[in-house]
């Protein structure tokens, strides 16, 4: 995982901080219903297959999302910009190198 | 997440953007507001304000028992708006989301300015028949979505499981199934009332398809417009319908 983090666009936030709310996010929103012992939540993790969250559940990451990173995170339109398909396929990874490339 | 407190039930509710005010009805049973967050809705809210809500049983919305009648679900909006101090607003609604939409406007049609109409059931009871596994097995329910929503829901998968629970709720728990059966349709006189700019959208492939024909005898200045699609047009079509959606209500 270490060789991983790398320097990231928003001053002072790195991969592996971004990692880390972005799992304490998904905790937050299905903590309650999934053991998130059992699932080591890394950039590899997919949110349909390994999480199996809910779009219901994805809306409420998106706007916890815009919550934490503000408005120059657009992570809605960024999923509107992509096939059904494709928002099927998410990992954990691809939200985390969209919030590291946004401009803070 | 926003939640507001309706007659003692709580609805979860999202808001995007900004501008004149659209507020989008998703469908019964298998809709909930994320039918229209991705994709549609965010294209309608570079110009506008988008206010979406989960039906009372749906989403995040409380597992209510009570209230699936028509006139409580328009209390339902009619509460939202008010809290969230809004007007006029043009309305959107999937399948029983848009004859919620008309039921709206007939109770307050000086507010509604334009109405988009996706796949409506009508008469009501059509609704019935889309989901002609309505009262049997979820399993069969899940094989009347879109493949690509069926890959997702595949079944014995966590989201699966919380669908098949939630329909066993709304279908076995609640007065949804009778109410719908036994609600009064529009009336001649009710629709002739309707003046606003309406926009008809049907699935060419859906089950629903005879029904803007009959839809436009009521309506006739209403438009009408085809998408190469069935019923689930905001999951299956999600770009396609927002963008005529959006050039109808700018």
């Amino acid at each position: 995982m270490l060789e991983q983090i790398q320097e990231s666009s928003i001053p002072g936030l790195k991969q592996q901080q971004i990692l880390d709310e972005l799992r304490d996010m998904i905790a937050g929103i299905i903590g309650q219903d999934v053991d998130l012992n059992d699932q080591d939540i890394d950039l590899n993790t997919s949110f349909n297959r390994d999480l199996e969250l809910e779009s219901i559940e994805f809306v409420v990451l998106s706007e916890r999302l815009q919550l934490r990173y503000g408005q120059s995170l657009d992570f809605a339109g960024w999923l509107a910009s992509k096939e059904l398909q494709d928002i099927i396929n998410l990992r954990v990874g691809d939200v985390v190198r969209f919030i590291e490339q946004c401009p803070s | 997440m926003p939640q507001l407190n309706v007659n003692g039930t709580q609805l979860h509710y999202q808001s995007l953007g900004q501008g004149s005010t659209v507020v989008m009805i998703h469908g019964l049973l298998l809709g909930n507001l994320a039918s229209w967050y991705f994709g549609i809705a965010m294209q309608l809210a570079e110009r506008h304000r988008v206010l979406l809500y989960d039906l009372r049983g749906h989403g995040l919305s409380e597992m209510s028992r009570h209230g699936y009648d028509q006139q409580t679900m328009v209390d339902d909006l009619e509460a939202l708006l008010a809290h969230e101090g809004i007007g006029e607003v043009t309305l959107v609604g999937h399948s029983y989301g848009a004859m919620l939409a008309f039921q709206f406007a007939l109770r307050d049609p000086q507010r509604v300015k334009k109405i988009v109409c996706v796949e409506g059931p009508w008469p009501l009871a059509r609704g019935l028949e889309m989901d002609e596994f309505m009262g049997t097995d979820p399993e069969v329910m899940l094989s009347a979505l879109p493949l690509e929503l069926q890959k997702s829901l595949g079944s014995g998968s966590r989201q699966g499981r919380k669908l098949q629970a939630r329909l066993h709720f709304l279908l076995q728990e609640t007065g949804l199934l009778q109410q719908l059966k036994s609600e009064p349709e529009v009336s001649d006189q009710e629709w002739a009332s309707l003046r606003q700019p309406i926009l008809l959208i049907y699935g060419s492939h859906s089950k629903l398809a005879d029904v803007p024909a009959r839809l436009q005898k009521k309506l006739p200045s209403a438009q009408l417009s085809w998408l190469p699609g069935g019923h689930y047009l905001p999951s299956e079509l999600p770009m396609e319908l927002g963008r005529q959606i959006g050039a109808f209500i700018s």
